[in-house]
């Protein structure tokens, strides 16, 4: 094997800081799912919260970070933009969903040792009691459209040329980078998927596929413009050593279509799957009796009925 | 003892027609009316935008790729946008109003937000397009003509449906439970000032400046 | 109940609200313009505006009211 990509390959960055919190959480819910799973044995497997596929979910959120941020990826996207492209691509588009499917409040709580979830448990009912001042203030300050409002924000703010050559030259400004960007997207899945706590009104169908279609413009329009921009626009790629003779503008062409074809993508199959599920929905419906649909009006002018 | 029309309509608010299929409420026609309204205000969000892409297509430097826009006077852009964005806190007090029943706050509030429109249409005809740049001038003219343009007969419509909503309000036509007309207008409004919050920094802020001739 | 007397506040701050979103747009405007002079980045003055856009929508065209069950 060609020895640099080896050493690439090889290059994983065991930050103590990730890999600890990770493990910590991927142990809670194991237990969590493992104790959920032995007290409702009884169930039937399709009510059942603790199945196989949010345990793997839950492992493989945790897995998208852990990669993110550990491994060559991360090593890689200070040389190479599309390399950080992915990066943030695997924060905000595959690991939120995933964690957020995987509905890891109740697994978490049934992690902890009984004490102490019986603490937690009781401090969560106070605070998001339907009548606790603390609940309204949280529905409010992450409403769904403030929650994009941020995503958009923080997600297009950090490619401004200077702040994104910030976040690479310092570790800790890329930390917070990182951060901005994963929060705001795990409220968004958060309403998307309607994962615990459950403190907002449930989603309509149409509008909860609407609310995936709204963050797709901001990812798209920034990725179209670094793909077709003309000049290097961050200059911090221009002073690092690049492997591979890959030159910094086409290394920002592949990125830009990276973040607009991709990062497009998974909301397109977010809508795909909603669609999917509502579709189904509707054939499991029973057929409307005739009195309703044959009347002389409608027969008249299909369609154009008032509801 | 007579029952006026609106009190009869109060008490039928669901009627039956011939067919048997219900009235809709007014809540109902409310509720339809505003989502179509919202549909409308949707699709000129497409026609705004995109012109306003065009203008970060268009207006580039040929040697360099970098954004450039036109010189065009700073203090009068800033005092246009103030003006537009005073008129949409006008027209917010007007609706505000409509729906406690203040008329005479609603009354003025349409008044002041027509006002305002004018004085922005005048800033935006009378001074702007008086500068260097003619409709003619290549990308340029063509940009900031058809930008600076689409949004003024947006405004000019908004003021004279001010003006028919504000004449309808004198004559006693609104009440606190119905007033779409003012929401409408109010949307309208507001949604005009949206595309001028956008079209602001485009047109003066965004770019290196570029003399022109 | 509840519902009356939220409208109710509403009302009674329906005016005051405006006035606050007012002098938001104000000190955004503001700070747009220092913006533009001090530094040229086109993404915040796009972000500012989407912002001042945002406010404009939620709080003056109300758009919450296309999914809330209210009769005026």
């Amino acid at each position: 094997m060609d020895p640099v990509t080896r050493a690439v390959l090889l290059s994983w960055e065991w930050r103590v800081e990730v890999v600890l919190p990770l493990a910590l959480l991927g142990v809670l819910y194991v237990l969590g799912w493992r104790r959920l799973r032995r007290r409702t044995r009884s169930v039937r497997a399709a009510y059942r919260l603790a199945n196989g596929w949010r345990l793997a979910a839950y492992l493989g959120g945790l897995a998208v970070v852990l990669l993110a941020l550990v491994s060559p990826i991360d090593v890689l996207g200070g040389q190479f933009f599309f390399m950080h492209m992915i990066q943030h691509l695997f924060l905000v588009m595959l690991a939120p969903p995933l964690l957020m499917l995987a509905n890891p409040l109740p697994f978490i709580l049934w992690g902890l040792p009984e004490k102490w979830r019986r603490t937690a448990g009781g401090w969560l009912s106070t605070a998001l009691h339907r009548k606790s001042s603390f609940r309204r203030s949280l529905r409010s300050v992450t409403g769904p459209g403030l929650v994009w409002l941020l995503y958009v924000v923080f997600l297009v703010g950090w490619h401004d040329p200077n702040l994104y050559n910030a976040a690479l030259r310092s570790e800790f400004v890329h930390d917070v980078e990182h951060l901005s960007f994963f929060l705001p997207a795990m409220l968004y899945w958060w309403h998307v998927v309607g994962a615990g706590p459950r403190i907002h009104r449930q989603f309509g169908r149409p509008a909860r596929m609407a609310y995936v279609i709204a963050a797709i413009p901001p990812t798209m329009f920034t990725g179209i413009a670094i793909a077709f921009a003309e000049q290097p626009i961050y200059s911090y790629y221009l002073s690092v050593p690049r492997p591979w003779n890959l030159d910094v503008l086409s290394d920002q062409r592949i990125s830009g279509i990276i973040m607009w074809i991709p990062g497009s993508m998974m909301y397109i199959v977010a809508v795909l799957i909603l669609a999917a599920r509502w579709l189904r929905g509707e054939e499991n419906k029973p057929p409307l009796p005739a009195t309703k649909w044959a009347t002389d009006e409608r027969m008249a002018a299909p369609g154009l009925d008032r509801r | 003892m007579s029952v006026t029309v609106a009190e009869r309509e109060r008490a039928h608010v669901q009627t039956h027609s011939p067919h048997g299929a219900a009235e809709p409420s007014y809540a109902q026609r409310l509720r339809n009316n505003r989502l179509g309204l919202w549909l409308f205000v949707f699709s000129e969000l497409f026609l705004f935008g995109g012109l306003l892409m065009s203008r970060f297509y268009l207006w580039r430097d040929p040697a360099t790729d970098d954004i450039i826009r036109p010189e065009l006077d700073q203090l009068l852009g800033l005092f246009s946008t103030t003006i537009l964005l005073l008129s949409s806190v006008s027209m917010a007090l007007a609706e505000a109003a409509a729906s406690r029943g203040d008329r005479k706050i609603l009354n003025a509030g349409l008044l002041i937000t027509a006002i305002l429109g004018i004085v922005f249409l005048g800033i935006v005809v009378g001074l702007e397009w008086q500068g260097e740049v003619s409709p003619g001038d290549g990308a340029f003219g063509a940009v900031f003509f058809g930008m600076t343009g689409l949004h003024a007969i947006h405004v000019l419509s908004g003021v004279i449906l001010l003006l028919i909503i504000l004449y309808n309000s004198l004559r006693g036509k609104f009440t606190t439970e119905r007033h779409w007309g003012v929401e409408a207008t109010a949307i309208y409004w507001h949604f005009v000032d949206v595309a001028w919050v956008f079209f602001y920094p485009a047109l003066y802020l965004i770019g290196r400046a570029v003399h022109l001739g | 109940m509840e519902k009356e007397s939220r409208v109710n506040e509403q009302n009674g701050g329906g005016y005051r609200q405006i006035i606050i979103i007012a002098v938001l747009l104000a000190i955004l405007t503001v700070a747009e313009y220092f913006v533009a002079q001090a530094l040229p980045s086109a993404i915040f003055l796009l972000l500012i505006a989407l912002v001042k856009a945002a406010l404009i929508v939620q709080f003056f065209m109300h758009v919450y009211r296309l999914w809330r069950e209210e009769s005026h």
